[in-house]
């Protein structure tokens, strides 16, 4: 079973001849597939039925065959896996959460009447485009103004006719823009998308305030409307133009109406007590539409005009 | 329809199958796979196979010097080789049996 020289000088041909037409494969690729092809055709040689040729066929047919089966070309066994690096772990965590992402979106979808919930999304899309070039206005608008509060047109400087052209302007191109936005390159297709994020952020922060003000409004009118706040005291007067003392307001339940502040103050700012609380007036010598300059006497006064 | 092109597909199973109980080197294995019947094995096909499957980490493989020949290349199953072949082996189990049942209804029919 010993090589001879004439084997040895066969074999070695036939590898230099499988090797040569292998010269396509990287060098690496090619020298691990011929490692051991000496010493495995030193066995087939071994066997001493006909030449390596006749038996295994020309070197070319050979080397094919063992480009094919070694994996090169056409299937078989995948290369076992690399161990998973950082960035391979985040794609595969991108690829589940996608999955899951996909499986609610089809899950959903008959709550919409569609196969998918992001179909009906689509069908949302130019509302969106109406909303943003909306949004850009108002925040275009506060920005470019005095930075009072957010409110609902997107007023520069007051105007009405500003704000109403300025809105029309901004929702015009965020349709003519949405319409287009698949032309977009990469790049600009990210800085779109920040800036959608943006510009939701701050629109909701500027709604939010706006909201939260607007909620608040009707207490501060409440304090402010009240037409009786600055009533001191109360002077009733008859038919005949007399301050009447000692008056008793009620209300349609008999209940005293109190008003105003029972305590009198002269001219100085010094305090006096005055009437009774609900009874009027407190202070008569205050009373407004006194006859002559002499303090308001307790019975009524005469009257100059019958 | 020819069996080398059946053969393409389950080479590498039929490989794994023969190492089972016995370690085997190249031309050994090639042997083993002519006896158990598939004759129309290509000896390059086989020895491709092996580095294959040894470079998917599936066999091991240890050298035995000889005397008298060229020292011999044993390939062994590993731990992850058996895995492959079980499962392979069952996937090609269920793969024949439903084309057998295939060619029963259509024989009968």
């Amino acid at each position: 079973m010993n090589a001879t020289d004439t084997d040895i000088d066969e074999i070695t041909a036939y590898v230099e001849a499988v090797r040569a037409a292998l010269a396509g494969l990287p060098e690496e690729v090619r020298e691990g597939l011929l490692e051991d092809l000496p010493e495995h055709l030193a066995e087939v040689v071994a066997d001493d039925i006909g030449t390596l040729a006749d038996r295994l066929g020309p070197p070319s047919v050979y080397a094919a065959e063992l480009l094919a089966s070694a994996g090169y070309v056409g299937g078989g066994f995948p290369d076992p896996p690399p161990p998973p690096r950082r960035a391979t772990r985040l794609r595969r965590a991108r690829a589940s959460l996608g999955a899951r992402v996909r499986e609610l979106d089809e899950s959903s979808g008959p709550l919409f009447g569609r196969p998918k919930a992001s179909d009906f999304l689509a069908q949302l899309r130019p509302a969106w485009w109406v909303l943003r070039g909306y949004l850009v206005a108002m925040v275009l608008a506060s920005a470019l103004g005095d930075g009072s509060q957010i409110g609902l047109l997107p007023r520069v400087g007051g105007s009405d006719l500003v704000a109403l052209g300025m809105l029309a302007t901004c929702v015009l191109a965020s349709i003519w823009f949405g319409r287009r936005r698949f032309l977009l390159k990469r790049p600009l297709r990210l800085m779109h998308t920040v800036g959608t994020g943006i510009l939701v952020v701050v629109a909701l922060a500027g709604f939010s305030d706006a909201d939260s003000a607007s909620r608040t409004d009707p207490y501060m009118n409440a304090g402010y409307s009240d037409p009786y706040n600055d009533v001191r005291d109360v002077f009733v007067y008859d038919r005949e133009g007399n301050l009447v003392e000692g008056a008793r307001l009620l209300d349609q339940e008999g209940q005293p109406i109190r008003l105003g502040d029972p305590n009198c103050y002269d001219d100085q700012g010094s305090y006096s007590r005055g009437a009774p609380e609900s009874v009027y007036p407190y202070c008569a010598e205050n009373a407004p539409f006194r006859l002559g300059n002499k303090p308001a006497p307790a019975a009524p006064a005469p009257t100059p005009s019958g | 329809m020819d069996a080398t092109q059946l053969l393409k597909g389950v080479l590498d199973l039929a490989v794994l199958a023969v190492l089972r109980d016995e370690d085997g080197y190249g031309y050994d294995i090639l042997r083993r796979l002519r006896v158990a019947g598939l004759e129309e094995v290509g000896d390059a096909s086989v020895y491709g196979t092996l580095r294959r499957l040894f470079n998917s980490g599936l066999l091991n493989a240890y050298v035995v010097p000889s005397d008298e020949g060229p020292h011999r290349k044993y390939y062994a199953l590993n731990a992850a080789g058996r895995a492959e072949l079980q499962h392979s082996g069952k996937i090609w189990q269920e793969f024949s049996a439903t084309m057998d049942d295939l060619l029963r209804e259509r024989g009968t029919a």
